[in-house]
């Protein structure tokens, strides 16, 4: 898993500073921005953690950028923070799709629950996400036949009905079975079952 | 005298009372002292001396109270006669004399309190010869029907006529005149003068006295020559007098005069019609030196109206600037706080960052000191907003005090600063460190520049320009010697129509503006000696320019 990082923007280089040494005294990784438009060309889909932005800056504004992420498809949680907040801004902020939107003088204890929280979700995600891609990544070792034979199974077919569906022999469905429970890892039929289901084989 | 007029102010009506009867009672002591002191000459009963000094004491009495203030005379006649001259004259006689006299100066008191409208503190010169023409034509009236009176009641011999009416006449115009004036300023000024001012005028005083009395002592000590040859010596002191403190200083030098001379006849013995001679004399020296002395103060007031305006228009500018100072920062208000915060984010986070790594064992002492260091620049940061926001929108008269014009044009900037990186718009100052410095009212000039760049801020944001620009510079220019400083920005432009009345109170492109700022800005820098004016009006290389003269001889 690539590591996390706090990408901190401001225009104003004193709040940029100071939070970005707050943050790393606080043991974040941290990286800062003057710009948003400045941090999306230094970024791409790889990176992972959380961004930090002011919402007033020349240029690509705080819920512009939040908005410009998500055209991107780049995962990252955005906490907002403004000097002059109001309610118009703050519902703005979130409709846009930021995690959270917090007035200046930031409270750190809000900011770094703001993160941490945006993180831990990302991080669910991911694993998520992970999983999902290992599940796929078996079932593509799968071989015609044996695809074949799991969705047989999944649907509730014993080995017998599935010898005589196919015309092969119970020894023979068995030994596809086994050959397909190795291969995904399941350690039995419901949890295959359940893998079906995540994999959109059959519908619960 | 002073009880007379508290009449007017709002004492209760048994203390005013009471202190009326103690100013007539006063006022006919007054005459009856005054008339032993000054009686020298009796004709057949009567005073003849060509000076009545109680009467110019009772007359002025009449003019501030009124005609009643004629019993006062009445009685002092009556007291007069009875106590200081103790003749044997019938008392018919006697009550026929101050009913005469006393019925005269009522009869010209209610006739000038009628119709001549008379300001009794003599302010005008109009005043003084009103006040003059009143007391003569009282004396006539006195004279003529008293002279009439006596002839009628065998009192008088007709040879007699002459050497009792004219000392008679002359004594009372000449008692009027120098006493009535004195008393009647003495009350007006009573109470704006202040001892200390009396005092410190006392040495200059004492002068007077010395010159005048030396005059009059070459005047009736000089052997062989008829005095009257030297009499013009004593129309000097009196003239200066009234040159340097105008009516007042006549007033005074003429009662010292007066005094004087009947002093020393008294005492070296003049016959009654040299006394008359002297007394007429006395009478035109009274009326030049009243004539001189309201003339000037006249002018001096008007001197003193004028400066008194000029000042109150200054106080009335200064509240308009005030005013205008509290409408700029207001209009400022949201920037400012918004500058004043992020000073504040960035302290607060390096406070939680020193207290998490001292909090740390092993924490790193050096990044401490760093963080602290920059938190300590970023409190004194926001405190500078915080000051020059007070300092400016502070009431206060106009100040004016020599100014290290790149020290006005930062701290102006400061205020600037807040409001331009608010709508991200780069602000920058081009100024030569040895600018001279120029002379005038410090928070004024600085209002006028922030008010330049906030104009320039709002049409810039106004018109939603990204890589907004704006930048105030300042030169020296030699001929006339002068500081040109100049707001330059690349906003829209100004046009046509807003152009030709931009100086005017009232014309402004923003919705929420006053419009005044660019008004008071021009008056501000006129009163500096200096312009204001628009040096290029064209979108992108918007400027305006204001001048300030080194040399503000005329500087208000």
């Amino acid at each position: 898993m690539p590591s996390s990082t706090v990408f901190v923007i401001d225009d104003h280089a004193s709040v940029r500073h100071a939070l970005g040494e707050m943050l790393s005294v606080f043991g974040y990784s941290v990286k800062t921005y003057e710009s948003a438009d400045s941090f999306l060309q230094a970024i791409d889909q790889q990176n992972s953690g959380c961004v930090v932005a002011d919402v007033k800056m020349p240029g690509t504004d705080g819920i512009g950028l939040v908005r410009e992420l998500a055209h991107r498809n780049i995962a990252l949680p955005v906490v907002l923070i403004s000097g002059h907040a109001d309610v118009p801004m703050a519902v703005a902020a979130i409709k846009s799709g930021a995690e959270d939107f917090i007035e200046k003088p930031v409270d750190d204890r809000q900011l770094v629950a703001a993160i941490n929280r945006a993180l831990a979700q990302r991080f669910e995600q991911q694993d998520l996400r992970e999983a999902q891609r290992t599940l796929r990544d078996r079932f593509a070792r799968l071989t015609p036949r044996q695809v074949e034979i799991f969705d047989l199974v999944v649907e509730g077919f014993t080995s017998h009905a599935i010898s005589a569906k196919l015309n092969i022999s119970v020894r023979t469905v068995e030994g596809y079975r086994a050959e397909i429970m190795e291969k995904m890892q399941a350690e039995s039929v419901a949890a295959l079952v359940r893998q079906a289901i995540r994999l959109g084989r059959i519908t619960p | 005298m002073q009880s007379s007029l508290t009449k007017t102010l709002s004492l209760s009506p048994s203390s005013a009372r009471a202190s009326t009867w103690l100013t007539a009672g006063v006022c006919l002591a007054a005459y009856v002292v005054l008339a032993r002191a000054s009686f020298i000459h009796v004709h057949k009963g009567l005073p003849i001396t060509p000076w009545d000094p109680g009467l110019g004491v009772v007359f002025a009495l009449m003019m501030l109270a009124g005609p009643w203030a004629g019993l006062v005379l009445f009685a002092g006649v009556v007291l007069g006669e009875v106590l200081v001259l103790q003749n044997e004259v019938e008392w018919p006689i006697i009550i026929g004399i101050g009913a005469i006299t006393s019925l005269s100066y009522a009869a010209v008191t209610l006739f000038a309190r009628r119709h001549l409208q008379i300001d009794v503190g003599l302010v005008h010169l109009r005043d003084v010869l009103m006040l003059l023409a009143v007391g003569l034509a009282g004396a006539v009236l006195d004279t003529v029907v008293l002279t009439v009176f006596l002839l009628g009641v065998g009192q008088l011999d007709v040879r007699d006529v002459v050497q009792v009416f004219s000392p008679l006449l002359i004594g009372d115009a000449i008692g009027i005149a120098v006493v009535t004036p004195l008393l009647l300023r003495f009350v007006f000024r009573q109470r704006s003068v202040t001892l200390r001012e009396l005092l410190s005028m006392a040495p200059e005083g004492a002068l007077y006295l010395v010159v005048i009395g030396a005059a009059l002592w070459a005047i009736i000590g000089s052997e062989g020559l008829p005095g009257s040859r030297l009499f013009y010596l004593l129309f000097v002191p009196v003239v200066i007098a009234a040159v340097r403190h105008g009516l007042d200083g006549a007033c005074f030098s003429l009662a010292v005069t007066q005094f004087g001379l009947i002093g020393l006849l008294h005492l070296s013995g003049y016959d009654a019609a040299q006394f008359t001679e002297f007394q007429a004399l006395m009478l035109v020296l009274t009326v030049t030196g009243l004539i001189v002395g309201v003339v000037v103060s006249e002018r001096e007031n008007s001197d003193r109206l004028a400066r008194n305006a000029q000042a109150r228009l200054m106080e009335r500018q200064a509240g308009a600037a005030h005013a205008a100072r509290l409408n700029l920062v207001s209009g400022m208000a949201s920037a400012l706080a918004h500058e004043i915060n992020q000073p504040m984010t960035a302290a607060r986070a390096l406070a939680r960052s020193v207290q998490h790594i001292l909090r740390t064992p092993g924490g790193d002492p050096a990044r401490v000191d760093n963080n602290l260091t920059a938190l300590l620049a970023h409190i004194d940061h926001a405190g500078a907003i915080v000051r020059r926001m007070r300092d400016f929108i502070r009431r206060g008269g106009p100040h004016v005090s020599t100014i290290d014009t790149r020290g006005m044009l930062e701290q102006a900037l400061t205020l600037a600063f807040a409001e331009a990186s608010a709508k991200h718009i780069r602000l920058e100052l081009d100024a030569p460190d040895d600018l001279p410095a120029v002379h005038g009212d410090r928070v004024q000039l600085e209002q006028v520049v922030l008010n330049l760049v906030h104009n320039a801020v709002e049409a810039i944001a106004g018109a939603n320009q990204p890589e907004g620009q704006i930048r105030v510079s300042a030169r020296q220019h030699s001929a006339p010697p002068g500081v040109e400083i100049g707001v330059l920005d690349n906003g829209p432009g100004i046009d046509d129509h807003l152009a030709a009345r931009l100086f005017d109170p009232l014309a402004t492109s923003k919705q929420d503006g006053l419009g005044l700022g660019l008004s008071i800005s021009a008056s501000i820098i006129e009163a500096h000696g200096g312009r204001v004016w628009l040096h290029c009006r064209e979108a992108g290389a918007t400027e305006f320019r204001f001048s300030v003269p080194l040399n503000q001889s005329d500087l208000r």
